[in-house]
C-alpha cells in the first residue's frame, strides 16, 4: 500500500468514526425523553388512578407507575413532616407506611406557614400523582401544571381552597426545611426504608384538611422538545461537515495537494510558499513571447 | 507598451490578494463572535447557573447557557466555514484548520488561535503584494 493510500485509509477511518458518533449524538439529543410533548404528558398525569400496589408487584416496580395517578393505602408513621420548597407555599410532606413496611412520601398539601395540620391517625387511602424525585435545582412552586384529580390548569386560585383548620398539629418553625422533594436527601432525615417516588394527593384532599393544593409541573415543555431537536440538527449538521472535510482531505492525500500537500503554507518562519501569482506572470510573459 | 500600475491593474495577482483579504476579514469577524460567545457560556453563564446560591441568579445563568448555547454551535459552524475558505487561498495544512477547530471549543485559547492565523496571513498577504512589484 503507498504512503498515500494508507495517508487515504487513515482519514476515512477518522472520519467515519467522527461522523458515526455525531449522527449517534444526535440521534440521542432527538430521543431524549423530554421529547414526548406536553399534551401527552398531561393525559398521563389525568387518567385514571390506578392501585400503586398493581405497579409495586409488576416487572418494573415503581418506574412504572412515575408521572400517574395512583391510589394507595397505608398509615402515617410518627416520622415529623418536612417543609420543602424555597419559598412560601411551602409542600407539607409526610411519611406513609405502606403494607410492605417502607415509607412512601406524600405531599398532603401547601401551607403558608400557618401551624400543620397533624396527620390523620387511622389508615387512609389516598389518591394523587406519583412522581419520581425533584430534579437536583429547586424551583418556585409552579402556577402552572396539573392539579391532581383536576387536570391541567394555569388558575391557581381556582383550586379547591381549604377547609376549615384542624387543629393538633406542629408549629412549622418546629419543621425541618428541604429545598425540594429529594428522595435521596429525605432518605437520610427519616432513615426508613423509603420508596423511589413520593405521592402529590389530589386538590380535593389537600383542600378538606386544611392544606393548599399542590400543582405538579408538567415535566417539560415545547420548548425543551424544539432545544433538543435543535441540538440534534446541530449534530447532524457537524456530521455533514465531518463526512464533506473526509472526502475532501482524502481527495488531496490521492493527489499530494491541497490541505494534504507535502509543503504548505504551516506558518513557520520560513514563511508562506512561493505565491501563485508569480508563477501566473511568468506564463503571462511567456505566451507574450 | 505603456507602463503599468502594478496596484490598479485589476490582473489575477490583485484579485487574489483582495480575494485573500477578505476571506482573512470573514474568519476574523467569525473568530471573534464566537470566542466572545464562549466566554459568556463558560465563565459567565456556567457559575451563574451551578455556583450560584441565589435561584433567580441561577434561572438567569439557565436561560443564558439556552440562548447562547444554541447559536454558539451554528456559529461555530460558521467559523469552520469561515476557516477553510481562508485556508484554501493561503495553503495552509489540515493541521492549521484542526488546531482552528479545536481552539474554538476552548474560552480563551480560540483568540490565541485567531492572533496567531492572522499573523501568519497577513505575512502571506505581504509576500503576494511584494512579489508583484
Amino acid at each position: 500500500m503507498s504512503s498515500r493510500s494508507r495517508t487515504q485509509a487513515l482519514i476515512w477511518s477518522i472520519g467515519l468514526t467522527v461522523t458515526l458518533v455525531m449522527v449517534a449524538l444526535g440521534l440521542w439529543q432527538a430521543n431524549a425523553f423530554q421529547a414526548s410533548g406536553r399534551d401527552a404528558m398531561v393525559t398521563r398525569l389525568t387518567g385514571e388512578p390506578e392501585p400503586l400496589q398493581d405497579h409495586l408487584d409488576g416487572e418494573k416496580g415503581i418506574q412504572s407507575a412515575y408521572g400517574l395517578p395512583v391510589e394507595v393505602t397505608g398509615e402515617y408513621t410518627d416520622e415529623p413532616d418536612l417543609l420543602a420548597g424555597i419559598g412560601e407555599p411551602y409542600r407539607v410532606v409526610s411519611a406513609l407506611e405502606l403494607a410492605d413496611g417502607q415509607i412512601l412520601p406524600v405531599v398532603r398539601g401547601a401551607t403558608q406557614l400557618e401551624p400543620i395540620p397533624p396527620v390523620p391517625g387511622e389508615e387512609v387511602t389516598l389518591t394523587g400523582i406519583l412522581l419520581p424525585t425533584d430534579p437536583d435545582e429547586p424551583a418556585p412552586a409552579p402556577t402552572a401544571g396539573v392539579a391532581p384529580g383536576v387536570g391541567y390548569t394555569e388558575d391557581p386560585s381556582s383550586l379547591p381552597t381549604p377547609g376549615p383548620h384542624v387543629q393538633g398539629g406542629a408549629n412549622p418553625e418546629d419543621l425541618t426545611m428541604i429545598d425540594n422533594v429529594r428522595l435521596p436527601e429525605m432518605a437520610q432525615i427519616w432513615t426508613r426504608p423509603m420508596h423511589a417516588g413520593y405521592l402529590t394527593v389530589d386538590a380535593s384532599l389537600a383542600a378538606k384538611n386544611g392544606l393548599n393544593p399542590v400543582i405538579v409541573p408538567v415535566p417539560d415543555t415545547a420548548e425543551g422538545q424544539a432545544r433538543n431537536q435543535g441540538y440534534a440538527l446541530q449534530w447532524w449538521v457537524f456530521a455533514i461537515v465531518a463526512m464533506a472535510a473526509t472526502v475532501k482531505l482524502s481527495h488531496d492525500a490521492g493527489r499530494g495537494t491541497g490541505f494534504m500537500a507535502p509543503r504548505t503554507n504551516a506558518g513557520t518562519d520560513n514563511g508562506p510558499t512561493e505565491p501563485k501569482s508569480s508563477r501566473t506572470t511568468e506564463m503571462e510573459d511567456q505566451h507574450d513571447d | 507598451m505603456t507602463e503599468q500600475q502594478p496596484s490598479t491593474e485589476p490582473t489575477a495577482a490583485n484579485a487574489q490578494v483582495e480575494g485573500v483579504k477578505k476571506a482573512l476579514m470573514f474568519y476574523r469577524v467569525m473568530a471573534y463572535i464566537v470566542g466572545v460567545l464562549l466566554v459568556l457560556l463558560v465563565l459567565v453563564g456556567m457559575p451563574l447557573k451551578y455556583l450560584s446560591p441565589d435561584p433567580y441568579l441561577q434561572q438567569i445563568g439557565a436561560g443564558m447557557n439556552t440562548y447562547l448555547g444554541v447559536g454558539h454551535g451554528w456559529l461555530y459552524a460558521v467559523l469552520l466555514l469561515s476557516a477553510y475558505l481562508l485556508g484554501r487561498r493561503v495553503q495552509w495544512s489540515w493541521k492549521w484548520l484542526l488546531a482552528i477547530a479545536l481552539a474554538g471549543t476552548v474560552p480563551i485559547l480560540s483568540f490565541v488561535a485567531e492572533r496567531k492565523a492572522t499573523q501568519n496571513v497577513k505575512q502571506h498577504i505581504a509576500h503576494l503584494e511584494s512579489a508583484e512589484r
